[in-house]
């Protein structure tokens, strides 16, 4: 079955070209490089743009008509197989226009401008594969390269404990990439390495139910062993408790523009790969961890809002917020009813735009301060009446924030209820515990507000400016976005509501 | 028409020639020379044995690999030289301790 | 009167276009501030435009109990799949909604004009319209929320109201002190709020909808009580959740803290979102879910609310000097009422005094701003907000006065105000509770306790702020005389003729004159005729499927006349009820009057000495001053004493001890099993082999140390020698 468009590789392939043309520009031109490595994004949102057009939101599950499958290594049985759904849909759309405003966002990157954009053009790419990807062997591929760029982009980029954290990041990661590509095996093997072997699609449906697997003389069932190996390969990535710990060292570490990808798409890797990749494959296996995965959202959503709230770093207090929301993304998926996964898919897309506007307006003021610290460590103010001072960042600051908190008309809100209502019929203690972590959610955001944005102004905030129009201008789509979606979720809902229905429908056989 | 046994010769000498600078000599560039020479043997055996047993094009193929890594090698090799010049200012091989506990 | 979405959203959206505009005008400063605030102010009189149609439509002449009209749309469906979910928005006006709406944008109105003169000092930071936008988006909320047809968008107007009042409680946002009020403010009631989205999910999950129509038909039959959530009925699950929704809304005990220090806002802002409206919401609320907490037999558990907060503000409140907290308190202490009213099945009563309080609070507010703005400090450069730097103003301002007054009279209940027709009859309906259960005494008791305390606190309001001699002679000196203008006493004067009780107690007839109320005719109190607890029934011949987004309207068939005041009570009952009535009424003209009497006699006539009681009972003065130590509990003993410890500790556990020993140290770990590799490998070769095998492996182990040269072309060498030995050897 080839393809009837090659949209999908236009998309996926467009990055690579820019990371070509920008070898090909003189090192010393950096304007030259940034305008290129912009132009080339834009190319590609205006690519996503065009798929969102093709796409037919009725369709659950793939997209025939933008399906791509190329025999790539025929002796395995490997194929280039790309396609959309409505899940993955979502994700690309995020990840060209978060690209997008990373570039214009490091447009102030002084250090090897060159490298940089390359290795930033080369892991959207690698970001738009694992979104992409349909047959196994190319999305753990995908998943693989796109630790290099990450790697590098926080170990040359990055703070001044940049080494320690992007060791940390890659070891962590890899090391759940390792359980992964056992599931992988396993899988090849168990199927009989034929044609489907590596196909995502065909392994789904719950083929392995009764299938046993015999390990160090046990006989155990397939099913659960390699939905656990697989479960923590991509429980690193959300990340959920209590593999979580790479995220604040990543964060803090890593450059404005990383940490917003790092946020805003690659968590998301995680979560995509179990509605991709875990549930399908082995929906019994799912159905009966649903409780293990529900409490581990639930500890995710207490815990990172308590840690968050002890942070003096207001980067990694939003780090740590990261892993709270993720958490309600883990809860979504453990209820498997139609309200709870479709909140998930859509907090994934909201937690992507509100998460990546926190990081970037704290690399907005980062770049006036320095530092980063609420309350430094003797004690004494980092900041302080930046109300006053930057009237401009403060309201873009506000939206940020209570977009995160789930303020209704903001988009956080819809996904948080519809997890709630999702979770609630399943797990009632657990939505009872849950609400809890909305409030502390709105506790360490304003509390952080307070200390940072009331009072009077402090004297080394008098230096600083109010956000320029080069920042404005990127700040712009996502404030657009949080408000757009959280008014009227039914774009999104409606490009995803098909494929999850698939899926719910999936898991409710078993 | 010369035989077999004259292209052993040759390659034969190529490579002990190759492997006596490979030895004797203690400027890197040298080595790389040297091994360029003992590759250059092994390639010319490939051919040689290819025209004379197989009579296929198996040997060429080879010996056109064997090309190709050697230009690479040299590429790689020299570029690793001219790197470990500018850091030691000597292309002498015994000077390479860095490794050395 | 037709009513569809489009022909009733403009309510709702005239203030929010005005947001959305303003967002963008309101900062430029200059002209297109003044075009901002224009804006909002006009946008809020169309929307009053609106409302009274709407109110006339529904309640002048139209006499009918259960009318109502219910549309709606859907907002977002997860249809697909195999899967179906739809969330649906609507308006749903019945005669409370009708009243609450005219009440918000009338009230509203006049609030905007007031702000039009309060915030003139504000104009040239741009200020201005910064709170000309957040009032216009909170006046858009309130409406919203009144108009909602389902708890789920009663509570995102609820939580939009939340963000409002937090932005304007930190208007000042250079203050220290704004930052905390406005954070203790959202966040306090944050907590009501979660809980009651919990409730939302828990009724959505189990009867598959949030629509109020949906939830009494629901409680009819009896799904409410048959479900069971974590071993209790629905309802009392659910009527408990969202009642604390209306415990941090409308400030109860015990989430009444942050009230007070809301007052920090600007004081139009007090008025109408502290005092008038948001608060109100938590109560309005609680009516509209009033068949689940009587299904969940929470009655009781709401008229204790009700009853503490009813009395424990009124006695801080008496010991408070500053202007505005005086009000605050009573507010608080007024809500407390509505909340008894609630808890003792006094279903109209209790909307009725939302809807009295609303007036004369938000003109007591006002007045309050009045005052405050024109009383200054000359070497402080900040208003006046205390009361013993007061005394004498009515000489100064004597429409303030004369506005103000009025409202003190109603708050404390003296007859013919409308406080009164409110208040006593929610007391009446509570001496009557207590008759039926002894348990519910205490709340009756502590609501007539709570009405005398009201009634001295007010008074003593008055006569600090406006009687007797100027105090600061200073302040008083700067003060201007008060001229009649349009945005500062008109609005006062025109909230002040609505707090005559005519206005409640009358029957509006079909041509719309306010008469008192006949009953012998068979011409009622409007208000107890029109507003009535939704009753087991009412919308039976209501069905979604059948009517779908088309007019769904249920309108009785029951004539004026034909009006059966004893709303299906049997005679016996009816008169009991009436005898406690009219005791209640009796009681609570009496305490009202000795509460202004008391309070002349000590600070108007100054016969009696106040420092007199504060000396005698010191420390529950001391208590009350500092508001029963619910700060100091709430902050310094859970925030300071147990949450931030607690996050300090785990995020050290998290980084210190888990990040530092168990993940890096598992790599440690690995390091260590090396080492261990290592140590063995060494021993085994350099020990035991040696040992054991004697001086020719300790040879042959020196030999094979010496190739370790590093020398490459050692090596080299070596691998030629084994190669020619290999070769040898073949």
């Amino acid at each position: 079955m080839s393809g009837h468009s090659n949209l999908l590789s236009w998309i996926l392939w467009m990055p690579i070209i820019g990371v070509l043309g920008t070898l090909l520009i003189p090192r010393t031109k950096e304007t030259m490089i940034r305008v290129w490595s912009l132009l080339n994004t834009v190319i590609t949102m205006a690519l996503t743009a065009v798929l969102y057009m093709k796409f037919d939101q009725t369709l659950p599950g793939m997209q025939q008509a933008l399906t791509e499958k190329y025999a790539w290594i025929k002796q395995f049985n490997i194929f280039y197989h790309l396609a959309v759904d409505g899940i993955s849909l979502p994700m690309i759309l995020l990840t060209a226009l978060l690209f997008f405003i990373c570039i214009l966002s490091s447009w102030t990157v002084k250090k090897q401008v060159k490298a940089y954009f390359a290795l930033l053009l080369f892991l959207q790419s690698t970001v738009f594969g694992v979104f992409m990807a349909m047959d196994f062997f190319l999305f753990y591929v995908y998943w693989e390269v796109m630790l290099i760029p990450m790697f590098f982009l926080i170990g040359i980029w990055g703070g001044e404990n940049r080494e320690y954290a992007a060791v940390k990041f890659f070891l962590y990661t890899f090391f759940g990439s390792i359980l992964m590509l056992v599931g992988m095996v396993a899988l090849y093997f168990v199927t009989g390495q034929g044609v489907d072997s590596f196909n995502i699609l065909a392994l789904s449906g719950g083929k392995f139910t009764n299938t046993t697997v015999e390990i160090f003389g046990m006989v155990l069932p397939f099913a659960k062993i390699f939905f656990v190996a697989l479960f923590i390969g991509f429980a690193i990535k959300v990340p959920v408790f209590p593999f979580h710990t790479w995220l604040p060292h990543a964060h803090v570490q890593a450059p404005t523009a990383i940490s917003v990808i790092l946020a805003g798409v690659l968590l998301k890797m995680g979560t995509y790969g179990f509605l991709r990749i875990a549930f399908p494959i082995f929906p019994s296996a799912s159905v009966y961890f649903a409780d293990a995965i529900a409490w581990l959202g639930l500890i995710n959503v207490i815990y990172g809002a308590f840690c968050a709230m002890a942070q003096n770093d207001v980067k990694k207090l939003v780090a740590y917020s990261s892993v709270s929301h993720m958490g309600f993304v883990m809860l979504g998926l453990a209820a498997m009813t139609v309200q709870g996964m479709n909140g998930a898919v859509l907090q994934m897309f909201n937690h992507g735009t509100s998460t990546a506007m926190m990081f970037l307006l704290i690399g907005i003021l980062y770049e006036r301060s320095h530092h980063r610290w609420i309350v430094r460590p003797d004690g004494t103010k980092g900041f302080g009446g930046l109300y006053t001072q930057l009237p401009k960042y403060s309201i873009v600051f506000i939206i940020a924030m209570f977009a995160s908190m789930g303020l209704p008309g903001l988009s956080g809100f819809i996904s948080e209820a519809l997890i709630f209502l999702g979770i609630y019929s399943k797990f009632t203690t657990i939505t009872v515990l849950a609400v809890i972590g909305l409030l502390l959610g709105a506790a360490y955001l304003l509390w952080m507000f307070k200390r940072m944005f009331f009072g009077e102004v402090i004297e080394e905030c008098k230096s600083y400016t109010d956000m320029n129009a080069r920042e404005i201008f990127y700040m712009t789509p996502l404030c657009i976005a949080v408000i757009v979606f959280g008014v009227y979720p039914a774009p999104l809902l409606n490009m995803m509501k098909a494929s999850v229905g698939k899926l719910v429908s999936l898991l409710a056989t078993f | 028409m010369i035989s077999l046994n004259g292209y052993l010769i040759i390659s034969f000498c190529l490579f002990l020639a190759g492997m006596t600078v490979m030895i004797a000599r203690k400027n890197i560039i040298a080595i790389l020379l040297g091994v360029e020479l003992i590759l250059n043997a092994a390639a010319l055996n490939f051919a040689a044995y290819t025209r004379f047993v197989n009579q296929n094009l198996d040997g060429h193929v080879m010996s056109l690999f064997i090309i190709v890594i050697a230009a690479a090698e040299a590429a790689v090799g020299l570029a690793i030289v001219i790197r470990f010049f500018q850091i030691k200012e000597t292309i002498h091989i015994d000077d390479a301790t860095e490794l050395q506990s | 009167m037709d009513y569809t979405i489009s022909s009733v959203a403009p309510i709702v959206l005239l203030p929010f276009f005005a947001f959305v505009i303003n967002a963008f005008l309101a900062r430029k400063g200059g002209k297109a501030t003044i075009a901002a605030v224009f804006l909002s102010c006009a946008a809020i009189a169309g929307s009053s435009v609106y409302a009274f149609r709407i109110f006339k439509d529904f309640v002048w002449g139209n006499y009918a109990t259960n009318y109502h009209i219910h549309k709606f749309f859907t907002w977002f469906d997860l249809n697909g799949g195999g899967q179906e979910f739809t969330v649906n928005m609507g308006i749903y006006i019945d005669n409370m909604a009708a009243v609450m709406l005219l009440m918000v944008t009338v009230v509203a109105t006049m609030i905007h004009i007031f702000s039009t003169y309060y915030m003139k000092d504000d104009m040239h930071y741009g200020r201005n319209g910064r709170f000309f936008v957040y009032m216009s988006l909170f006046t858009s909320a309130m409406l919203g929320l009144v108009l909602s047809d389902n708890l789920f968008s009663v509570f995102i107007f609820w939580e939009l109201m939340g963000f409002c009042s937090y932005s304007l409680i930190g208007f000042y946002y250079e203050k220290e002190k704004t930052g905390n009020a406005n954070v203790k403010a959202f966040m306090t009631t944050r907590v009501g709020d979660v809980f009651f989205l919990l409730g939302i999910v828990a009724i959505w999950t189990a009867i598959g909808s949030v629509g109020f129509v949906d939830i009494y038909n629901a409680v009819d039959s009896g799904l409410f009580t048959s479900t069971k959530v974590l071993g209790m009925p629905l309802a009392t699950f659910a009527g408990l959740c969202i009642f604390m929704g209306t415990i941090g809304k409308s400030a109860q005990f015990p989430l009444n803290v942050w009230l007070p220090d809301a007052m920090n806002g600007p004081t139009p802002c007090s008025a109408l979102i502290h005092a008038a409206t948001m608060v109100a919401a938590g109560v309005y609320l609680s009516l509209r879910i009033y068949p689940l907490l009587e299904v969940g037999e929470l009655t009781t558990f709401v008229a204790y609310i009700g009853g503490i907060t009813a009395f424990g503000a009124a006695t801080i409140a008496l010991v408070q000097t500053d202007f505005k907290a005086v009000l605050a308190f009573s507010t608080i202490s007024q809500l407390g009422y509505m909340v008894l009213g609630v808890g003792v099945g006094s279903y109209n009563a209790a909307f009725m005094h939302l809807i009295t309080h609303a007036i004369f609070k938000a003109c007591l507010f006002l007045s309050a701003g009045s005052v405050i703005h024109s009383l200054h400090d000359h070497h402080t450069h900040q208003h006046v907000q205390e009361m013993p730097r007061m005394g004498g103003l009515r000489h100064k301002m004597k429409y303030t006065w004369i506005a103000m007054w009025c409202c003190t009279l109603a708050i404390a209940g003296i007859p013919f105000f409308s406080g009164f027709v409110s208040k006593d009859r929610i007391l009446g309906d509570a001496l009557v509770a207590a008759t039926h259960n002894p348990v519910m005494a205490v709340p009756a008791a502590l609501g007539f306790l709570g009405a005398l305390l009201t009634a001295f606190y007010m008074c003593r309001m008055m006569f600090l702020a406006f009687h007797g001699e100027p105090r600061d002679k200073e302040v008083y000196d700067h003060t201007h005389e008060e001229k009649l203008s349009w945005n500062r006493n008109a609005p006062l004067l025109f909230l002040s003729i609505f707090t005559l009780g005519v206005w409640f107690s009358g029957s509006l007839t079909g041509q719309g004159l306010v008469k008192v109320a006949d009953y012998k005719n068979g011409k009622y109190e409007w208000f107890q005729t029109l507003i009535e607890a939704p009753k087991k029934g009412n919308f039976e011949n209501y069905k979604r499927e059948a009517f779908g987004n088309t007019d769904s309207r249920v309108k009785d068939s029951f004539e004026m006349t034909k009006y059966d005041k004893q709303h299906g009570l049997s005679e016996a009952e009816y008169h009991h009820v009436h005898k406690w009535h009219v005791i209640g009424a009796i009681a609570s003209i009496i305490i009202a009057f000795s509460g202004v009497f008391i309070a002349a006699m000590m600070y108007l006539w100054k016969k009696w000495d106040p420092g007199f009681w504060v000396k005698t009972f010191n420390r529950y003065y001391r208590t009350l001053q500092n508001k029963y130590y619910m700060d100091e509990l709430y902050i310094k003993g859970m925030i300071q004493g147990m949450l931030l410890p607690f996050n300090n500790l785990l995020a050290k556990l998290d980084m210190g001890i888990y990040d530092r020993f168990v993940v890096d140290g598992s790599a440690v770990a690995t390091k260590f099993v090396m080492k261990i590799a290592n140590w063995f490998d060494n021993l085994f070769v350099d020990t035991i082999m040696v040992d054991g095998t004697g001086a020719s492996v300790k040879f042959f182990n020196l030999v094979l140390r010496t190739f370790q040269s590093g020398k490459i072309q050692f090596y080299f060498i070596m691998i030629i020698l084994v190669l020619f030995g290999y070769i040898l050897a073949l």
